[in-house]
């Protein structure tokens, strides 16, 4: 009997295993996965398919900034971790740092600006200038050039852009 | 013999052939260490992605991850207090998961616990946090006390002897798996095909650049290209061959070097440690034997008689 319990744990685990992890190939995968969705997400057992730098790794470098707008009209910045001014044992200790960086920014969080941007408020807010009016939030990212065949581009650190994504109204 | 009679041999020599459980209190040692690492690093920032005050309140949280995921903060108080507090014991169990005390309580803890905070906070988490919650998950049915086990040095019980592992069985597939998707995933990348793909990934200034490399390796794109099909070369047979038992050897030795040399280079936390664990499950006894004598042999005090003569 628990033999066969156990058979029957294996079975349903490779068959989750195989549909969870193989990229989606057609409809009826996509359908599979989407009404295990709920399956995955209650046993925590989720992990999807397994995209690192994969199927193209990411062209873009990026960061992000806040800046403050006191009442007086002056301003002050925050600006998160650039892993190229951090040691080894900096870019260890801050990695999830680097990971929320990445993913806040992303449209598909913006229920989470709002939060961000008040944590910011509360932390980084600067006594000397008074009251804070509101807060913007900026993604900053850069594109990693293409290589030509017979020489590689240099480093072009200029090549910086900025969006404004979201702006928190603090003195209403 | 009929031929589902031949496939019901196969699958019971598999997953159920009585094998010596070392294996499993070596993978039980290394999970914890490695998730003790993981808490530890991120001990100072608990209240910043857990607490209520941190960036993501509780209610917030719930927003931006999948509704239907499941945590013990649901039934918790929310405050920074609870998530120091839930923190803390997770540092404790684990722990008590490395002396091996209750280890398969522990860990059936710990995968609760992981599953809890990576769903209440789902922007900080990638691969590598599912690794180890699929590594947890599959531990709490093995017999982790087997060995180098506290509760049974305090008893005074004797070692566990053979019993079959099929759960370690699951992790071996889990970790080829791995494998395979993102293989699968790279041979529909344009920049994985033209080689390109190492430029790019060694552009990435918060995965690369870990300690120093030669300029020659960075700046030259034949090399690159080189090294990127290599790569996906290697991804798409490791994994195969790894099931021959006489290619095992020199194929884990291959997924060692593949792990330490790209973790030499880019900072992805634990992801490839937590790999080499995965990995590791593919050892028999006999191979674990023959590493641990190989290790005592490098001590210092080896090395002293050895050099000494005495």
């Amino acid at each position: 009997m628990q033999r066969q319990a156990t058979d029957i744990f294996i079975v349903l685990f490779l068959a989750f295993l195989a549909i969870d992890v193989t990229p989606r190939q057609h409809l009826a995968h996509e359908t599979l996965k989407n009404a295990l969705d709920p399956i995955y997400d209650l046993t925590g057992l989720w992990q999807g398919e397994w995209n690192l730098f994969a199927p193209n790794p990411d062209r873009t470098n990026g960061y992000l900034s806040a800046e403050f707008v006191y009442e007086d009209g002056s301003t002050t910045w925050w600006i998160s971790e650039r892993p190229a001014d951090l040691t080894a044992a900096e870019k260890f200790r801050y990695f999830k740092r680097f990971e929320y960086y990445d993913k806040i920014r992303l449209d598909e969080n913006r229920d989470a600006w709002s939060a961000f941007a008040d944590y910011l408020y509360r932390t980084h807010a600067s006594d000397e200038h008074g009251p804070v009016a509101r807060i913007y939030l900026f993604r900053h990212s850069t594109v990693i050039p293409s290589p030509s065949e017979l020489n590689l581009p240099e480093e072009d650190s200029s090549a910086w852009e900025r969006w404004h994504f979201y702006t928190l109204e603090v003195s209403e | 013999m009929p031929r589902k009679e031949r496939f019901k041999d196969y699958w019971d020599s598999f997953f159920y052939a009585h094998e010596d459980p070392m294996i499993c209190s070596v993978m039980r040692i290394g999970l914890a260490i490695l998730i003790l690492v993981y808490l530890l690093t991120n001990l100072g920032d608990v209240v910043l992605w857990f607490g209520d005050s941190g960036v993501l309140p509780y209610d917030v949280s719930r927003k931006v991850v999948d509704p239907d995921t499941g945590s013990v903060f649901h039934f918790l108080p929310k405050s920074d207090l609870v998530a120091q507090i839930c923190y803390g014991v997770f540092i404790v169990q684990t722990l008590l998961l490395l002396l091996g005390v209750k280890s398969r309580f522990q860990c059936a803890c710990i995968f609760i616990w992981l599953v809890s905070f990576q769903h209440r906070n789902i922007l900080l988490h990638d691969g590598e946090d599912a690794v180890f919650r699929i590594i947890a998950f599959l531990l709490i049915f093995l017999p982790l006390d087997a060995r180098w086990s506290l509760e049974k040095w305090f008893r005074g019980l004797p070692n566990d002897g053979k019993q079959s592992l099929w759960a370690l069985r699951l992790i071996q597939i889990e970790v080829v798996s791995i494998f395979y998707s993102t293989a699968w995933l790279k041979l529909d990348g344009v920049e994985w095909l033209n080689g390109t793909a190492l430029y790019y990934i060694s552009r990435l200034d918060d995965l690369f650049g870990r300690f120093w490399i030669p300029d020659f390796i960075l700046e030259n794109l034949v090399l690159l290209k080189v090294l990127t099909v290599s790569v996906l070369l290697f991804e798409l047979i490791g994994p195969i061959l790894v099931w021959s038992s006489k290619l095992r050897p020199y194929v884990l030795v291959g997924f060692l070097v593949f792990h330490l040399s790209t973790d030499y280079a880019m900072n992805l936390f634990l992801f490839h440690w937590v790999m080499i664990l995965g990995w590791i499950s593919f050892l028999n006894h006999d191979q674990l034997l023959s590493i641990g004598q190989n290790l005592r042999s490098l001590s210092p005090h080896r090395l002293f008689y050895r050099v000494t003569g005495s």
